[in-house]
């Protein structure tokens, strides 16, 4: 049946007004998505012409021990600073839902970690975390433990990173706030009428009913922290050893500081590969957990 | 010597003061780039950051340290060079893309202003980019065709721009200017920059490496301090008696650590008869005996002694070398590090001084590193690129920069004179470049990066004790050796 005037108007008008988004798309992340997936198949060092090499550099990838190890780091940070910013970010969203004096200031207080330039948090988190006199091993040893060489322990360095990271996770924080505010009340008074405790309500009311917002702040944080090399680069470098060697931060090595720009690209693919896995896995495991309203 | 800035001694920083000096020096370290490995980002040969935070006026550049009228005054004082090369017949403008320095860019912008009087048709663009960026984005502007006339180098990067011919050779231009003189440039300081027989850029400065040390704590220890008879087993012995405190306030015996970058052969190694790579960087030779035993001793210095940064400490003070924070009796560093010292703010001096490397068996050697200039192969405008280039690092250039050391020699004396240094310290500093300095064996090849962070971990498991030297050396050649043909 042929569409009628208004119906074809209205498709001029929704592609008319979707052309900025399309052609943004096409050159800035459709086109160099093609474009990497190319070069991964070349080598290619920036000033010279790629040179097409076949599936070399997916071999040398496998052989490639700093891959592998860059891999195991990367799942490593991913999972735990995922895991942790999502505890972290929703007990943060629980107390700030509680209705007290002053709880603006408070939410504005938890949230401006978010708005800190990168490298002021990494310069004041290299502090904070400096084994000899940072402030988090005072705090330990305030109750007579040594603390740990963070950042500078091959062993403690992405704990040390994973901390920092879950500071800076308000965001999420916010989103589990929101979500917070939309459970319904009469399930609280129901529960509690029922006799059930703060935990109880928290665990057979709060958890089922966020358990969307949880999931999509896990698989958002996890992609997030997957990806993650900026701060990683400015704290530690990949080092001590490489224990804090993620494959953001080895995609960026040889983009930017070997040039050769065919093995970057590679790495980028098998990052790309590695966050679809763990997003197909998480989505796999959701059905056991994630409780939605309405199907 | 004796610093007329000479403020407080801070050996005695309190947690408070030491983490905001670290913090303020990092925020700094893009402005103050170059030297080599490890600490090329902290302070380099072409840079100098320090003392000097002026805002700059296009149309009447200045700082407190570089007054308007006075630049001029000087500039019009200074013996301009001439040459053969035709001056544009309309105006054309020159790009000229340097590295951040407050102290460098006001002077750009100086020079920028008055050379239109000797050369009216030529316009002068600065573009400034931080150190830490400067590569990457002129290779890549280079990728897609695109690059300033006029770009800086650093000592490792010179060898990589001309294989991939990203500079003119100026050997053309030379001969079409007589009064070049190429003999006032020492050999180490053209090293970089030469290949086939062809010169493709013109230094900044040319420095050795020098031995500080901060007289304080050799005063408080009631030690005698370094000589040129020292050798570096009196250096290791002295630093093992000088390591004091702990935490923030530990004063180390020695720094740096001597790592497997840039320049631990000309600096740590070939004084006593070892080499990193061979002089053709074709095969890794750091596990032979000779170098290996000489590094072994520094690991125990640095592992059974503590008598110089561990990891934690070196990476608490990454992007700032703890002589500078005086937290470190010896130091092996730059030349570059006088301006440096002499620009610390007021409360931060502390009274130091410097004498020659010490010697080795083998005899004694110093690096020499710096920086240069060279014609991009994309300018449009090459000969008024070369009028440029030829009066930025003539004689008169390295006198209105003052570069320090200058790679100029004729420049050498009164550039160091400039900065109010003791006779003995200029002396030192002249002799350490003419006697014993050397450009042999410091990486400059391509691969040199990726060479650096390969062995990396590795050797910060020799420094943690976790991985013997042995071990540690013998799995550096493994992996150095067979990335060397990405060399060629």
């Amino acid at each position: 049946m042929a569409a009628s005037p208004l119906a074809r108007r209205e498709a001029r008008r929704f592609h008319l007004f979707a052309l900025p988004w399309s052609i943004g798309f096409v050159f800035f992340t459709g086109g160099p998505i093609v474009v990497s997936l190319v070069l991964s198949f070349t080598r290619y060092e920036l000033l010279e012409s790629p040179r097409w090499v076949g599936l070399d550099n997916y071999a040398q990838l496998l052989r490639d021990p700093d891959f592998w190890m860059a891999t195991r780091n990367t799942v490593y940070f991913g999972a735990a600073s995922a895991a942790a910013g999502v505890v972290y970010s929703l007990a943060a969203a629980l107390l700030l839902n509680i209705k007290v004096r002053g709880q603006a200031i408070f939410r504005t207080i938890i949230y401006m970690p978010s708005v800190i330039s990168g490298i002021a948090t990494a310069l004041l988190w290299i502090h904070v975390l400096h084994p000899d006199y940072g402030l988090v091993n005072y705090l330990i040893g305030l109750v007579g433990v040594q603390g740990p060489g963070w950042l500078t322990d091959a062993s403690w360095a992405i704990p040390g990173l994973v901390i920092m990271t879950t500071w800076t996770t308000g965001n999420a924080m916010i989103i589990f706030l929101a979500g917070l505010q939309g459970v319904p009340a009469s399930l609280y008074e129901a529960a509690h009428i029922d006799g059930a405790g703060w935990w109880s309500r928290f665990r057979h009311v709060t958890v089922p009913m966020m358990s969307p917002v949880i999931f999509f702040n896990l698989v958002v944080g996890f992609i997030g922290s997957l990806q993650a090399y900026q701060l990683i680069l400015f704290m530690t470098d990949g080092g001590p050893a490489n224990s804090t060697l993620v494959l953001g931060l080895y995609v960026y090595r040889y983009a930017f500081k070997y040039f050769e720009m065919g093995y970057a690209s590679t790495i980028a693919w098998a990052l790309f590969f590695l966050v679809i896995v763990f997003t197909v896995i998480q989505f796999g495991l959701a059905r056991r957990w994630v409780h939605y309203e309405v199907k | 010597m004796d610093n007329p800035l000479r403020g407080l001694n801070t050996a005695g920083l309190n947690r408070r003061q030491l983490l905001s000096l670290a913090a303020m020096a990092a925020a700094a370290v893009p402005l103050t780039a170059c030297g080599s490995g490890e600490r090329t980002r902290q302070a380099g040969p072409a840079s100098s950051a320090s003392g000097d935070s002026a805002v700059i006026n296009p149309d009447r550049p200045e700082s407190a340290l570089f007054p308007y009228a006075e630049a001029e005054k000087l500039f019009d004082s200074l013996p301009w060079p001439k040459t053969d090369v035709p001056e544009p017949t309309s105006k054309v403008t020159v790009t000229v893309a340097i590295i951040p320095g407050q102290r460098h860019e006001v002077r750009h912008a100086q020079f920028a202003k008055f050379i239109k009087k000797r050369h009216p048709n030529i316009e002068i663009k600065v573009e400034v980019t931080p150190f830490d960026d400067f590569r990457t984005k002129y290779l890549t502007g280079a990728a897609s065709g695109v690059l300033p006339d006029i770009m800086y180098s650093q000592f490792q990067w010179g060898q990589s721009f001309i294989k991939n011919n990203l500079y003119l050779p100026l050997d053309d231009y030379i001969a079409a200017t007589p009064e070049f003189n190429r003999a006032d440039f020492s050999k180490a300081a053209l090293s970089y920059w030469e290949r086939d027989g062809k010169l493709y850029a013109l230094g900044t400065d040319s420095a050795p490496k020098l031995l500080f040390y901060n007289k304080e704590i050799f005063e408080k220890a009631g030690a005698k301090v370094p000589d040129a008879s020292w050798t570096w087993d009196k250096l290791m012995e002295a630093a093992r008696g000088l390591v004091s405190g702990t935490g923030a306030q530990k004063v180390f015996g020695f720094t740096p650590v001597p790592k497997p970058t840039s320049d631990l052969t000309a600096t740590f190694l070939l004084a006593h008869g070892g080499r990193y790579l061979t002089a053709d960087e074709t095969r890794c030779v750091i596990q032979e005996p000779a170098s290996r035993d000489i590094l072994k001793r520094w690991i125990d210095l640095l592992i059974k002694d503590k008598a110089m940064p561990d990891l934690a400490e070196t990476q608490a003070t990454a992007k700032v070398e703890p002589f500078t924070l005086g937290r470190g009796a010896l130091y092996v560093g730059g030349a570059w590090n006088i301006v440096t010292l002499l620009t610390l703010p007021a409360e931060q001096q502390f009274e130091w001084s410097l004498t020659h490397v010490p010697s080795g068996p083998e005899g004694r050697f110093t690096p020499v590193l710096g920086s240069a200039f060279g014609i991009t192969s994309r300018t449009r405008n090459p000969e008024a690129a070369w009028i440029v280039l030829n009066s930025l690092r003539s004689y008169a250039g390295h006198r209105f920069f003052l570069d320090t050391p200058p790679s100029r020699l004729s420049a050498f004396e009164e550039n160091l004179q400039d900065l109010k240094l003791d006779k003995e310290v200029i002396d030192t500093t002249k002799d350490s470049l003419h006697k014993y300095g050397t450009s042999d064996g410091v990486l400059r090849l391509p691969a040199t990066p990726k060479l650096e962070d390969l062995t990396k971990p590795i050797w910060e498991r020799v420094m943690s004790g976790s991985l013997s030297v042995d071990e540690g050396l013998k799995q550096v050649a493994e992996r150095v050796t067979p990335m060397l043909a990405e060399n060629v």
